[in-house]
């Protein structure tokens, strides 16, 4: 069973960033990020036990759709204290990275991280899975339970506008 | 710039960056988790099932000859009372845990007593047998067990 947990360590440690990136979608800090992440893996294998799995790391999808459904309840659980809006306040609010320090010296990259959280969830969820998650458009429609042609525009439209925001950035800029 | 280059060139930006890692802190919980969990499902195999078997009955066989030894007066005359009861429906190791009850066997008056604060009380002995019965999932056999304990209680007497 030693074999078994290497396996899931190697794994996590593939795929541990990435998921930890769409969890801060939902959690206040890192901190809440990672919990949540945990919770969802735990979840994860205690399904992978079960008859007709062989207790191996789930797909990704299906650990997206968890981490998901789990934010989904730790927000309902926020909102009995705080209105939404406070929360998405609060979700702008980190002051840690998201994304690889290194890239920070160029201002446009930085930009551009800011402009990813600023997203509304519904957008930003669909550039996280397709981006970092690898996920194609069929596996995130069914993550979030949309046709893979919403999932599509989705991600089309949050493209459209982060170039506009970047280019609004430059217009300034060259101003 | 045409819109369809500037969605590849933010397409090609967005892949620049990456996702920061785990804190360290998370990822030994994490590592933590996978060994305690891989460890349980150790536990929890097919092939360890005949020993839990064994321990289970050695122990629930040594709680059933203590009852012998301890308890001679098991049917005693003074009648058995039922003073609690619950059933729960949860399950460990391949065991399923049927109910639960405290049964009075005996309630002895040891007369009254005047404590170190000069107040009176009436000691009271009780003998509760603790009972538990839990069906072994896989065989179907219901095991009791059974633990016997004194409780002595001190009521405060005020009326004579």
């Amino acid at each position: 069973m030693e074999h078994l947990s290497k396996i899931w360590k190697d794994w996590l440690a593939e795929n541990g960033p990435r998921l930890l990136l769409f969890a801060r979608s939902w959690g206040k800090t890192r901190e809440d990020a990672e919990d949540l992440l945990q919770e969802a893996v735990l979840k994860m294998w205690h399904y992978q036990q079960n008859d007709g799995r062989n207790g191996l790391p789930p797909d990704l999808p299906l650990v997206f759709s968890t981490i998901r459904f789990g934010g989904l309840m730790l927000h309902r659980t926020e909102k009995r204290r705080k209105k939404r809006e406070q929360s998405i306040i609060y979700l702008n609010d980190f002051q840690d990275v998201w994304l690889d320090p290194m890239m920070e010296e160029d201002e446009e990259a930085l930009l551009l991280r800011v402009a990813v959280q600023n997203l509304n969830d519904k957008l930003r969820e669909v550039v996280i899975m397709k981006t970092w998650g690898g996920l194609t458009f069929a596996q995130i429609s069914e993550t979030l339970a949309i046709s893979p042609n919403t999932a599509a525009s989705r991600y089309r439209y949050a493209l459209e506008k982060l170039a506009e925001e970047v280019k609004q950035v430059r217009r300034d800029r060259h101003a | 710039m045409h819109k369809s280059e500037a969605l590849t060139d933010i397409e090609k930006s967005l892949q620049k960056l990456m996702p920061v890692s785990l804190s360290e802190e998370a990822q030994c919980e994490m590592h933590e988790m996978f060994d305690r969990l891989a460890a349980g499902s150790d536990r929890t195999a097919p092939m360890k099932s005949s020993i839990r078997h064994v321990t289970i009955w050695s122990a629930a066989a040594a709680i059933v000859a203590a009852c012998f030894v301890f308890l001679p007066k098991l049917a005693s005359d003074e009648g058995a009372l039922r003073i609690n009861e619950n059933f729960s429906a949860s399950a460990s190791y391949g065991m399923e845990f049927l109910s639960e009850a405290d049964r009075v066997e005996i309630i002895q008056d040891k007369g009254l007593y005047v404590d170190t604060g000069g107040s009176a009380v009436r000691k009271v002995r009780v003998r509760v047998v603790e009972e538990r019965q839990i069906k072994d999932k896989e065989t179907g056999i219901i095991v009791m067990l059974t633990e016997p304990r004194e409780e002595t209680y001190m009521i405060p007497v005020s009326m004579f």
